[in-house]
């Protein structure tokens, strides 16, 4: 049972991984977007393929959650060549999905000084 | 700009759990700007937090004022780690676009997403373990 368990999740994150990587590709694309000023209608789609992709990842999620479960609560398999091999593949969908996550907040902060901000009122004179 | 620096540090760590608090806050603040959108005289709000952290991560004084009293006015940039994210007014629009505030919430939840993904490979007893046993 923990050699499957072994394989699935193996399986698992080499399924995530191009995907994960399709995604930083998308927040790279949007990032482009966003810096030349592009309108809006242009960043919906990419949005849509990356909900899309974020919905393949947790259906795969999904399907090992069991496998993970167990792997959290039981023995670790002898099999320390493809244990070492799933360890690389967390750490590159990790570093992927940190990536995407820095690319966000570039994208999230040019985006917000596209326009003008200025500290909000106090609750007080928001119903002023 | 690393906000969510080196995860293998506290410090990374805690910057995942600061940029956590920003999108739960950037959630609330854009439902409250789609609620208001036909308020007359409304504008719409904003969050700012991640160009606050990058600001505190690239210029983060050596020197900063001690605040030991409320009414003290804070002097220096803050630390990474006091970085909170804040609400600012939109003055480049009248009004809300609510289009636009879609298209924020949508981002938002998926950046939302994805950080609790990965704090979740953080703290993920799986990783440990594998860590564990590779050594």
């Amino acid at each position: 049972m923990t050699a499957d368990t072994l394989t699935r999740l193996i399986d698992a994150y080499r399924r995530e991984l191009p995907l994960y990587e399709q995604v930083l590709e998308l927040v790279r694309t949007e990032h482009d977007a966003i810096e030349r000023g592009r309108p809006l209608g242009e960043i919906i789609p990419t949005l849509r393929t990356k909900r899309d992709l974020l919905r393949r990842i947790d259906a795969i999620e999904r399907e090992v959650a069991d496998d993970r479960s167990r792997w959290n609560a039981g023995r670790r398999p002898v099999d320390a060549e493809r244990t070492a091999e799933l360890a690389r593949l967390v750490d590159r969908v990790r570093d992927t999905v940190r990536r995407i996550l820095e690319f966000e907040a570039r994208n999230e902060s040019a985006w917000l000084h596209q326009g003008g901000v200025e500290p909000a009122p106090a609750p007080a004179e928001v119903s002023a | 700009m690393k906000i969510h620096g080196t995860l293998g540090d506290r410090a990374g760590l805690g910057a995942l759990k600061q940029a956590l608090d920003a999108y739960a806050l950037r959630h609330r603040t854009i439902a409250g700007n789609i609620a208001n959108a036909e308020t007359p005289g409304y504008r719409a709000r904003r969050v700012e937090f991640e160009s606050i952290m990058r600001r505190a991560r690239e210029g983060a004084p050596a020197v900063r004022g001690a605040t030991t009293d409320p009414r003290h006015i804070p002097l220096g940039a803050p630390a990474p780690a006091d970085v909170t994210p804040r609400e600012t007014v939109d003055t480049a629009a009248e009004g809300v676009d609510v289009e636009r505030e879609m298209v924020d919430m949508v981002k938002n939840q998926l950046a939302y997403r994805l950080a609790v993904r990965l704090l979740d490979m953080k703290y993920n007893q799986l990783h440990a373990a594998i860590r564990g046993s590779s050594r």
